[in-house]
């Protein structure tokens, strides 16, 4: 099982580029770069399925560079992390479902300004991700069991696929907002190598 | 012709706007970047063509859709997403565009538009409701119709109750409702009231010859003396 970015995500970007290609060229231009980083690390995964995270804080702040092209000010980033977290090995793409997810159904869903605020700290018992929005919460009657193919769902397959534990993935939703935390347990090098 | 663009991202309004500009008919009235406002917009500028985007805060593109019906301009979804095209279509749109839209592709829109009468584009009676957007507050909801207990015109709005007793405000006039929801199901009561005939608990006869209905969540209403005998009439029928 693999993480897979949404197309949507291509067909927005594309439609921001086009926007702001007569009046901001600049942005237009970073812009395409950003999204050109987004897919050399979407396709180049396969053969590479773990990473530093460095690499994936790289991967997902173009990411979100780029929804900040479509969202303007509209979209509020915040994103820290522990520098003892860089050289961290984890999963390719395991933390931008949830980013894409706070994006698509948080921040876009308020009027007015939605925040994102990602921090990444490293811990004993591994490396903490928690992403919080601002966005207007789960639905009701959400369940990650019977939502299949929602982000979290994929999450926590891989998480189970990788670590043999899905429980690494919990989350805290109200009307005012959503965070959601990842536990990715500490890896040596050489037995992700494997 | 009038244009309002609807899309709560600003380089999206931008690309949309640029496009428009090459063509010498069209003018743009405004721009809303989420549902509350287009909804707003639409009434005060009273545009013959609305660009719509589907995923926008404060009331998706569809629900708005749904719920123009006082002014109801010539509708040209603009989205990412080829899913909501049969839905859009049953809301009677005049086009779906995908994102990006390439000029020509956009002047086919307006080409389909052109050939429209302008004076058509009002809901067609037969289409059924089954569904109404109503605002409580600065939110708007999406209603299915069989949720709804009454709609009551107060102070030339109408407030519709659901069938769990909560009361939420549209735009509609009841008249409008009237012809276009299910007969079967709604019935206009008086001058005032349309009511869902599933929700009737109880017929009180009063002198006169008018009525008292209470429903089931317990709400009263008057049935006029004019309507009172074709509503015994459909309740029997029921």
């Amino acid at each position: 099982m693999r993480a897979q970015i949404n197309p949507h995500f291509l067909f927005n970007a594309l439609n921001a580029v086009a926007g702001c290609v007569g009046s901001r060229p600049d942005l237009a231009e970073d812009t395409l770069a950003n999204l050109a980083d987004v897919f050399r690390y979407v396709l180049s995964r396969s053969d590479k399925e773990w990473v530093r995270f460095s690499e994936e804080v790289a991967f997902i702040r173009a990411y979100l560079a780029v929804e900040q092209a479509r969202f303007g000010t509209r979209l509020q980033v915040e994103f820290r992390h522990d520098e003892a977290c860089l050289g961290m090995y984890i999963p390719a793409m395991i933390v931008q479902p949830l980013v894409e997810n706070a994006i698509k159904h948080g921040c876009s869903k308020v009027v007015g300004i939605g925040k994102i605020t990602i921090v990444a700290t490293a811990m004993e018992r591994g490396l903490v991700v928690t992403v919080a929005d601002n966005g207007p919460g789960f639905p009701a009657d959400y369940s990650s069991e019977r939502s299949a193919g929602h982000g979290l769902r994929n999450v926590s397959d891989r998480m189970r696929g990788y670590y043999g534990d899905s429980r690494s993935i919990a989350w805290e939703t109200g009307e005012s907002g959503t965070t959601v935390s990842l536990t990715i347990p500490m890896m040596e090098h050489r037995e992700c190598a494997s | 012709m009038r244009v309002v663009i609807a899309d709560d991202e600003a380089p999206a309004r931008q690309f949309l706007r640029r496009l428009l500009t090459s063509h010498n008919d069209v003018e743009i009235v405004g721009e809303a970047e989420d549902g509350t406002e287009v909804i707003g917009l639409v009434a005060t500028a009273k545009p013959d063509v609305l660009f719509l985007d589907i995923q926008m805060p404060g009331g998706n593109g569809l629900e708005v859709a749904a719920g123009l019906m006082r002014h109801r301009p010539a509708i040209v979804f603009c989205t990412a997403y080829e899913q909501h095209a049969i839905e859009a279509f049953e809301l009677e749109a005049v086009d779906y565009l995908l994102k990006p839209v390439s000029r020509s592709r956009l002047g086919q829109a307006l080409d389909r538009i052109r050939r429209t009468d302008p004076a058509q584009p009002v809901p067609k009676a037969h289409e059924r409701l089954s569904r109404f957007l109503a605002r409580r507050g600065g939110n708007f909801v999406v209603i299915p119709a069989s949720k709804a207990a009454y709609f009551e015109s107060v102070d030339g709005l109408t407030k519709i109750v659901t069938v769990t007793g909560e009361a939420y405000w549209m735009d509609s006039p009841l008249q409008v409702l009237e012809q276009r929801l299910d007969a079967q199901r709604f019935f206009r009561v008086s001058r005032n009231a349309l009511i869902n005939l599933n929700e009737v608990a109880e017929v009180h006869p009063l002198p006169g010859g008018s009525a008292e209905l209470l429903l089931r969540g317990g709400p009263r209403l008057e049935v006029s003396r004019r309507r009172y005998r074709s509503l015994l009439e459909v309740i029997e029928k029921s």
